[in-house]
Order: C-alpha cells, then sequence, then structure tokens
C-alpha cells in the first residue's frame, strides 16, 4: 500500500452532483416508475405466455395478446401515478421544492413513460409477430384505434405505437389528477368528485377501445364507432391537456397535510 | 451546572475566573475554544462566546489571531486583587450579620477563623 | 448563511379551529430559538407556513424578505423536520440521502453518513421499517445534514432514547457553531434544551405569549422563599405565576425584572431568592391559572 493508493482511495467518492428541482425530481420518480413497471411487466409476460399456450392447447390463437393489454396500460399507469401523486407531495415540499417544479416534473414524467411504455409493448408486439409466424398463428389485430381494423403484424404498428401512447399518458395524466384531488380535498370531496376526476379517463377508455372488427350495437356505441382516427387523437389530446392543466392547478395550491399520528 | 440566577455568561466567566485564581488555569495557557465550550457543557456557542468576550475585554484573556485564546500574564494579580477587594464586602460581612441574628460573639468566629487558618479544612466540631 | 423570519399577525386556521390567532413573532438570523407551547398552542402550523407547507388565511410572513409560499429561492433555503421529518417511508435511507444531496444545494452527505453511524441508523433499511425513535433520529440526520440556512426542528426527538438525544444536541451544537445558521427547536423537552437556546418564543393558544432574549426570560422569574407574610408583603404588586405553602413558610414564583433595591428589601426580609428554571417558567405561565 502506498500513498497513491490511498488518495485514489479517497477520490472514488463520486463528485457531488446537484440538480435542478425539475431534472432531479423527474430522474426520482422514473427511477420509481421503471422499479414498478418492469415487476409488473415481468410478471405480465408470463402470464401472457401461459395464457397463450392453454389457448393454443384448447383451441385456435388467432389475434396478437399485446393489445389485450390496453387495459393495464390504462389502469395500471393510472393507480400507480395517483398513488405517487399522494405520496410525494410532502416528501417534495419537505425538501424545499415549489408545488410548480413538482407538477412539472410529474407531467414530464407522465410523458416520457408514455412513451417508454408504448415502444416496449411495440417491441413485445414484434417479438410476438416473429414467434407467431413460426408457429403458424395469424397476428391480427382486433382492438384499438379504427384504422387498426383488419392489419396484421407490422402493418398495425405505426397506429398501434399512437394507440398505446394515448392511453398509457390517459391513465397517467388521470391518474395525477385523481390523486392530487384525493390528497388536496380528503376522502369525502376526493370521492365525491370522482365522476370528475376519473370520470375523463373512463371516457377516454370507451373512446379509445373500441372493438375494431365489431359494430355498434346501441346509438352511443353507434357514435363511437362512427368516429374517425382523427378526430379519436384529437380529441383524446385535447381532454388530456385540460385534464393536465386541472391537474398542475390544483398541485399549485395544494397543501401538505399535518401528520396523523 | 449553571443553576443560579445570575446569567449563565456570567456564571462562565465566574468559573473562568476561578480557575485561574486556583491555578487550574496558569499564566499564557491556552483555554478551550468557545465550540468546545459548547458542547462540553451543552450551551448555546453565543453564551459560550459573551463570555470569553468580557473575559477579553476585562484583560483575563487575550485573543492570538487564528490560533485561540490564552490566559494573560498578569490575570491571576489582577483577579487577586479585585477579589481582595470584594472580600470584606462580600465574605465577612455577611458572616457578621449571620453570627449577629445566631446571637454568635465574635470572638467565636474569631477563634473559628484562628483554627482554620492554624489547620486549613479541618472542621473544628460538628454541625 | 442564515435568515431571519419576521411575522406580522399572522391567523392561519384550519376549518372553524382557529390554530394561529393573529401571531408577530420575530426570529432572528444566527440564532437557536426555542418555539414552546402547550399541545395545541399551534406551534406545527406557524412552523409549517414557514416551510410554505401552507398558507395562512391573513397576514404576513417574511422569510429572508420574501414571502415563502411558492417561493423556489427561500424554500430551497428553509428546512422543517416535523417529528421524523418527511422521507419517502418505502425508500432506504441511502437513497433518500442521495436524493437530498441531489436537491438540496447546502446537503452534506459525507456529514449524513457519519449522523447515521453516530445514531446507529442501518442506510439500508427504509424508514416504514425503523421504530419510533429510529425514524426520529433519521429525521434529526436530514435536519442536520441539510444544513439549511433556517432549520426548524419541530419535537424532532419523539421517541428518541436518552443517548442519542445527547448525541443531537452535542452535534447541532458544533455543528451550529462551525456552520452558523438560524435553528428553531420546539420541544417539550424543555429542560433538556434551554441552555442550547438563545431566544425563546412561547405560543400559548395560537398567540404569542412571551418573545424574549432567553438570558432576560431567566432573569425575570424569581423564586421568593419564606415566611408566607414577608413573602406576601414582597409580592405586593408584582405578576406571582406560582404559590407552594409549606407549613407557614411559602413559595412564590413572580415574573417580572427584579430591581437591586428590591432584591436587597428581600434580603433584608429574610427572604431567600432563587432563579427559576425554563420549564417551571413555562409551566406557570402557560397554565390556566397564569391566564386569568
Amino acid at each position: 500500500m502506498t500513498d497513491v493508493d490511498l488518495t485514489a482511495a479517497v477520490d472514488r467518492r463520486p463528485a457531488v452532483v446537484r440538480r435542478s428541482p425539475v431534472a432531479g425530481t423527474v430522474r426520482w420518480l422514473l427511477r420509481t416508475h421503471l422499479r414498478v413497471a418492469a415487476w409488473v411487466g415481468a410478471v405480465a409476460g408470463v402470464v401472457v405466455v401461459v395464457i397463450l399456450v392453454l389457448v393454443d392447447r384448447f383451441g385456435v390463437v388467432n389475434a396478437s395478446a399485446v393489445p389485450f393489454a390496453r387495459q393495464g396500460l390504462l389502469w395500471f399507469p393510472f393507480t400507480l401515478s395517483s398513488i405517487l401523486a399522494t405520496s410525494y407531495v410532502n416528501v417534495h415540499v419537505a425538501m424545499g421544492l415549489t408545488r410548480r417544479a413538482l407538477g412539472r416534473a410529474t407531467v414530464l414524467t407522465a410523458l416520457i413513460m408514455s412513451l417508454v411504455y408504448a415502444t416496449v409493448l411495440i417491441a413485445a408486439f414484434g417479438v410476438e409477430g416473429v414467434v407467431y409466424h413460426a408457429l403458424g398463428w395469424p397476428h391480427a389485430v382486433t382492438q384499438g384505434l379504427p384504422a387498426l381494423a383488419g392489419t396484421t403484424g407490422t402493418a398495425a404498428a405505426p397506429m398501434l405505437f399512437v394507440d398505446f401512447l394515448l392511453l398509457a399518458a390517459a391513465g397517467q395524466l388521470c391518474g395525477l389528477f385523481c390523486g392530487i384531488v384525493y390528497y388536496r380535498a380528503g376522502g369525502l370531496w376526493g370521492t365525491l368528485a370522482l365522476p370528475l376526476t376519473v370520470g375523463p379517463v373512463v371516457a377516454l377508455n370507451l373512446w379509445l377501445s373500441t372493438e375494431v372488427t365489431g359494430s355498434g350495437t346501441n346509438s352511443v356505441a353507434a357514435f363511437v364507432q362512427d368516429a374517425g382516427v382523427t378526430e379519436r387523437i384529437a380529441v383524446t389530446v385535447v381532454v388530456l391537456v385540460v385534464v393536465g392543466v386541472a391537474y398542475l392547478w390544483v398541485v399549485r395550491v395544494t397543501v401538505v397535510r399535518p401528520l396523523t399520528s | 451546572m449553571f443553576d443560579g440566577r445570575d446569567p449563565i455568561y456570567l456564571q462562565i466567566a465566574d468559573q473562568i475566573r476561578t480557575e485561574i485564581l486556583s491555578g487550574a488555569l496558569g499564566a499564557e495557557e491556552q483555554v478551550m475554544s468557545t465550540t468546545q465550550y459548547a458542547t462540553t457543557y451543552r450551551i448555546n456557542p453565543a453564551t459560550a462566546a459573551r463570555a470569553f468576550s468580557e473575559l477579553v475585554d476585562e484583560g483575563t484573556l487575550y485573543k492570538r489571531r487564528g490560533v485561540g485564546m490564552f490566559v494573560a500574564p498578569d490575570a491571576r494579580d489582577r483577579l487577586l486583587a479585585q477579589r481582595r477587594d470584594r472580600f470584606f464586602a462580600d465574605v465577612v460581612d455577611p458572616v457578621a450579620a449571620e453570627a449577629r441574628m445566631l446571637g454568635i460573639p465574635v470572638a467565636d468566629v474569631v477563634a473559628r477563623l484562628r483554627s482554620q487558618a492554624d489547620h486549613p479544612g479541618k472542621d473544628g466540631e460538628n454541625r | 448563511m442564515s435568515i431571519g423570519v419576521e411575522v406580522r399577525d399572522l391567523t392561519v386556521a384550519y376549518g372553524r379551529t382557529v390554530a394561529v390567532d393573529h401571531a408577530g413573532p420575530t426570529i432572528q438570523p444566527g440564532t437557536i430559538c426555542g418555539l414552546l407551547g402547550r399541545n395545541g398552542s399551534g406551534k406545527t402550523t406557524l412552523l409549517s407556513v414557514l416551510a410554505a407547507f401552507r398558507r395562512g388565511r391573513s397576514g404576513t410572513v417574511l422569510v429572508d424578505g420574501e414571502d415563502p409560499w411558492e417561493n423556489q429561492r427561500v424554500m430551497a433555503q428553509v428546512c422543517l423536520i416535523r417529528e421524523s421529518g418527511d422521507p419517502a417511508s418505502d425508500v432506504e435511507l441511502r437513497d433518500t440521502v442521495g436524493l437530498l444531496e441531489q436537491l438540496r444545494p447546502t446537503f452534506d452527505r459525507a456529514f449524513a453518513e457519519r449522523l447515521l453511524e453516530t445514531l446507529e441508523l442501518d442506510p439500508g433499511r427504509t424508514p416504514a421499517k425503523l421504530s419510533r425513535g429510529k425514524k426520529s433520529a433519521f429525521g434529526v440526520v436530514v435536519g442536520l445534514a441539510t444544513r439549511a440556512p433556517l432549520t426548524l426542528l419541530d419535537e424532532v426527538h419523539l421517541g428518541m432514547d436518552a443517548p442519542s438525544r445527547y448525541a443531537f444536541y452535542d452535534t447541532l451544537i458544533a455543528d451550529y457553531a462551525a456552520h452558523p445558521r438560524t435553528v428553531v427547536i420546539s420541544s417539550h423537552l424543555i429542560d433538556e434544551v434551554q441552555r442550547i437556546l438563545e431566544h425563546v418564543i412561547i405560543l400559548d393558544r395560537g398567540r404569542v405569549l412571551l418573545d424574549e432574549d432567553a438570558e432576560t426570560l431567566r432573569s425575570r422569574g424569581v423564586s421568593v422563599t419564606g415566611p408566607t407574610d414577608a413573602v406576601d408583603a414582597f409580592i405586593d404588586g408584582r405578576r406571582v405565576l406560582s404559590r407552594r405553602h409549606l407549613g407557614r413558610t411559602s413559595q412564590v414564583t413572580v415574573y417580572g425584572e427584579l430591581e437591586p433595591a428590591g432584591a436587597a428589601a428581600a434580603h433584608t426580609a429574610g427572604l431567600e431568592l432563587g432563579g427559576v428554571d425554563l420549564q417551571d417558567l413555562f409551566v406557570d405561565l402557560t397554565s390556566k391559572e397564569a391566564a386569568r
């Protein structure tokens, strides 16, 4: 051992990295989201494989399984975001950071995570296509935006990506909004406000999840059925912007709740 | 520690003066830093600093920039002179008053002082 | 680096319950200030407003000269630890320390790690799995290592055992001396913290009962002991906080400046004058009888 080694040991401590409130928070939230999502994604992957094997055994596999993950893609990010919105406010403000920074960081995280979810699912769709092809199964898309009707395999990918992106964004932004309203308003008012906070996500779910091969059985479904892709995307984006702005406004007036012990 | 009616900083200053008088702190000897003093006795550093600045102002301690505080060479002599001046008023007069109240003759008090001077620290009788 | 606080006529309410009622305390920069008060006196609410956890209904709050609410410059300089602080409960302590290092401009990671060791905290644990005392200890770690120019410690000692508490006091004093800042401590253990305090603010039912230099406060509380008649004569015209009788002897606590003539008179009357602990003074000042 020489003095040089000792100095090296001291220098090994990483230099202090200070981050801006938004950048540091986004980094932290992404880490949390990715950890949980990786776990849930791994479990979901196993479940899908088991189901496919079973279906193949007792019937015929004739459609891609990935679009069936759409409900999960909506509600899992919704839950995760609403939990984070309620449990992170005090942690954030206690670190001397503004709610404005929290609002920006959580929305940015939601958008980044939407890209992550959509990309990962499209990749899964691609892998699935290769497997289906090898096994001789038709790789049809039966759920999602109308433009997906009758598409299979790689032809469906671009529109499927948009579909996933919008779903994941809807789940997360509505989750943030729902969570922060609960945190801000408390149990009673938070529950009374549920139609307002959960409403958008339920509506968007219907708006985007039309069975692409079926036809409407009642007037509402028929109306939904008749809307074109551009209209669907445009309306979804407008609703998400409104929900996002409402969320940012509620965050900025949120009080850190007293300790309950 | 520090439970009299006097402000804590005065009690600290007095304690250091007493240490100098008793010889526990010698001339030119370094005294504890404000921080050391504050942590040792669990007091506010500003309180300790106030005591030290009082001792510096009266010339008992002096500062060496960047090193610390030291006992002034003539500190003990000056403190002795001060205490001697105050001895009769602060110590003897209350004894005389107490003795008068209790009806103890002055001769007995003087005898006790003599015996203590001859045999320091010895308790002459059971109290 | 330390910053001061100026509050004017602040009122904070939870629905109909008024927690802080037209209070206007001032905290001098660079001092260790004690915020004392009985349960429900509004201490936590006041501190929450200073740290921008919540807003007042009316009044002015200036931290370093500005309103702290949604003010990034001010909020970055304030650290409020409520009891065990507000760490993410299912995140390992070492990860929280890492996050704080990134987001708190004055956070000292090496100091935090030393403190974790001193207070016997396992960095691999999550706050959810810690005992009450250990949770509080982690609050202390965050509160001290953040080195915020305005550090607000609200009942951080809860559940901590005596050795941990003394380790906290010692570290606070040493680190405060090395890195001067403004510290506000709210605590029920007045006995333990009183000599650390330079300034004392006592809240009572949301109002500032007292806002005083700690030395002055101590010198104003005087216990008078002696024959009941003599004591009664002495306390005439003074503010009496408490009174105890032991046969024909009385012990009375009075509050107010004791002039030398008064002290001399007491002496001649055969009365014994003594100091009053901040703890006793606090109890007497905030008891129901004193309020009348």
